[in-house]
């Protein structure tokens, strides 16, 4: 029900700056309208940050819900300077993050030890792979390789920041990288190869 | 980026309808915080208002009784006058869940600068990589980094630019030491600009609606060439004493700008009119009558109500230095200064509007007016510095009046909840007496006071 408020003129909003810097001064005041509005006008582009984060929709959920928290509790900390959207989506990786943080098993693959096919021959099919089964196919993915994808692939992050951020050697970046995208790869196959039955 | 990459970037970019039940979740966690956070303000402001009353009405009583207990005595009589999974963890995230607290961004900023600023070599490039990471000018990070550093800077405020550059860019000036990296420009530009601007903020974000204010207020009349008693004594040296006015006020903001305030406060003045003749008059000879026609007759002003037997001789009678009184030899004249004490209680409805704001420091003109209610209304005579006459009160002060307010405001923020200001003002009084020229004196004070947001 939500999503359907979520319209044309949701969508509008969202490139009317004036409006969003209004929307954020009165939800530094705590103003329960504006602090609605602004979660209409975003929580969909964020839920689906916390989606490809979280391993299950439950715990995209927890996240979406606690990263919003955080955001309203935070935003007397927003300078106005750059994108409001992008800081809203770091607070929300930074949240998830954490979460999984307390999962975590880390990969120490070492990229010299990998065998993988990283020949880039998906045919254009592949494109059209559902929303659904593309999402499930990263939350299937162990954690540290979903992050690292994240990271790498939706934050356009480089290795070395990865490494920084994650506390790992960017060695082990590149190569849970890579054996994400064996994966990912393995998985589209045997789901293109599902529907086409 | 590989294909496969783009595969699904182009299709988890997507926005993605969230649970129909978050929000709700999201806003009774935010109801809840709100309510909690507000267990020990609340307390704390409304402590703090009533203190504040209680102040002022602990002053507005003292104030009344002061001259009751004072060394009046009655010239006559020689005698003193008595005078705030989901659903499981959905109880957590408000109450102390460590792992939100973990997420504090301020904290974590903050351990970073102490590491960076305590400084090995290896937390300076750790700090600086960091800030890489979080190079998007608007991070929560950097912005809280940069914060820290300035805080952490603020010690170094005259050191020159060359040694702050060694000290946040070592590694940076190895590879350019004459020449600033873009990064680093626009991270000493941010620091720079981020005090004014936090400044800035602050005065723009939450200002509160509303706020109390207690204060206090040297007041006087402007005009000491007119009597407010009688036209009799403007030829009299006359002088206006700084007296005080106190009270305390609650403003409304409408904006950011515009704010109605009203409140209460207690307004003392005085007038004292020099060198006055008073005449005594002795009861005994009131009784037997022919005295009695002779004084009250001619040495009484029309705009005072006598109390006792001591009267004001008006000029004629002291120029002429009343012959009967010199032949009355029960009666005593002297030379004495006539001290007019009133007292109002002051209702105000001003707006308050902020034509200057810059850094911490407000400018604000005031408009408005006031409604008065006269309290005290009293006349005596100052015979010597220790024996005061209770004369009376004068007849021709109006029970409540009105004035039109003006006022300039200079207000310091300490917070974006306590104020200090001083405030220099003009009331222009409407129809306070009759009988008498001056019945629309002009007073000016400087008003003081301290004030706090709800």
């Amino acid at each position: 029900m939500l999503f359907r408020h979520f319209s044309r003129n949701n969508w509008r909003d969202l490139n009317n700056k004036p409006l969003i810097n209004q929307l954020i001064l009165d939800c530094q005041k705590n103003d329960g309208q504006a602090q609605r509005k602004l979660y209409e006008m975003f929580s969909a582009v964020l839920f689906s940050v916390c989606q490809r984060y979280a391993e299950n929709p439950d715990d995209a959920k927890d996240y979406f819900q606690e990263g919003f928290i955080l955001i309203f509790q935070n935003i007397k900390k927003f300078r106005f300077e750059g994108s409001f959207e992008g800081w809203m989506k770091r607070i929300m990786v930074n949240n998830c993050l954490e979460k999984l943080r307390n999962k975590q098993t880390i990969y120490y693959d070492d990229i010299e030890n990998l065998t993988i096919d990283l020949e880039d021959n998906l045919e254009d099919e592949y494109a059209e792979m559902p929303y659904d089964l593309l999402l499930n196919a990263v939350q299937q993915l162990p954690n540290q390789y979903r992050k690292v994808f994240n990271l790498y692939v939706f934050e356009e992050m480089k290795h070395q920041e990865i490494a920084e951020l994650l506390g790992i050697s960017v060695n082990t970046s590149k190569s849970n990288l890579s054996r994400a995208r064996v994966i990912l790869k393995e998985k589209l196959i045997g789901m293109n190869n599902h529907i086409n039955k | 980026m590989k294909k496969i990459d783009k595969i699904f970037k182009n299709h988890l970019s997507k926005p993605q309808n969230p649970p129909e039940d978050s929000w709700d979740f999201i806003s009774n966690a935010l109801e809840d915080k709100k309510k909690k956070k507000r267990i020990i303000p609340i307390w704390i402001y409304w402590t703090s208002a009533a203190s504040v009353l209680l102040v002022s009405f602990a002053l507005f009583q003292n104030s009344f009784g002061l001259f009751g207990n004072s060394t009046i005595q009655n010239f006559v009589n020689n005698q003193p006058k008595s005078s705030v999974k989901t659903s499981q963890k959905n109880q957590n995230i408000n109450d102390s869940n460590p792992s939100l607290e973990n997420q504090d961004l301020e904290e974590k900023s903050n351990s970073i600068v102490r590491n960076s600023s305590t400084l090995d070599s290896q937390n300076r490039a750790n700090f600086t990589a960091k800030s890489k990471i979080f190079s998007s000018e608007n991070s929560v990070y950097q912005q809280s980094i940069i914060k820290g550093v300035v805080t952490a800077m603020n010690a170094d405020v005259l050191k020159p630019k060359i040694a702050l550059r060694k000290q946040y860019f070592p590694n940076l000036e190895l590879e350019n030491p004459n020449k600033e990296s873009q990064e680093e420009v626009d991270f000493l530009l941010a620091i720079e600009n981020q005090e004014n601007k936090k400044v800035e903020i602050v005065n723009k974000i939450a200002l509160p609606k509303l706020s109390l204010t207690a204060f206090a207020a040297p007041t006087m009349i402007l005009n000491d060439k007119q009597s407010i008693l009688s036209d009799e004594f403007s030829n009299k040296k006359l002088s206006n004493d700084l007296m005080y006015a106190y009270g305390a006020q609650v403003s409304f903001a409408l904006n950011d700008k515009l704010a109605i305030r009203s409140g209460i406060s207690k307004i003392d003045l005085r007038q004292t009119t020099q060198d006055i003749q008073l005449e005594v008059m002795a009861k005994d000879n009131f009784r037997n009558g022919s005295l009695g026609v002779l004084s009250t007759a001619k040495s009484s002003n029309q705009n005072i109500n006598y109390n006792g037997n001591t009267r004001v001789m008006s000029n004629l009678e002291a120029d002429l230095f009343h012959p009967s009184a010199v032949l009355l030899t029960q009666n005593s004249q002297t030379q004495a200064d006539m001290v007019q004490d009133i007292s109002f209680v002051e209702v105000p409805i001003e707006a308050e509007y902020k034509v200057l704001s810059y850094k911490k420091i407000n400018v604000n003109l005031i408009a408005g007016g006031s409604t008065y209610f006269l309290t005290t209304n009293r006349i005596s005579a100052e015979v010597d510095r220790n024996e005061v006459v209770n004369l009376g009160k004068a007849a021709n002060l109006n029970d409540f009046n009105f004035s039109g307010n003006a006022a300039v405001k200079l207000q310091y923020n300490f917070t974006n909840k306590i104020s200090v200001h001083l405030q220099p003002n003009v009331k222009y009084l409407l129809n306070s007496s009759k009988n008498v020229n001056e019945s629309n004196p002009t007073l000016i004070g400087v008003q003081t006071g301290v004030s706090i947001g709800f």
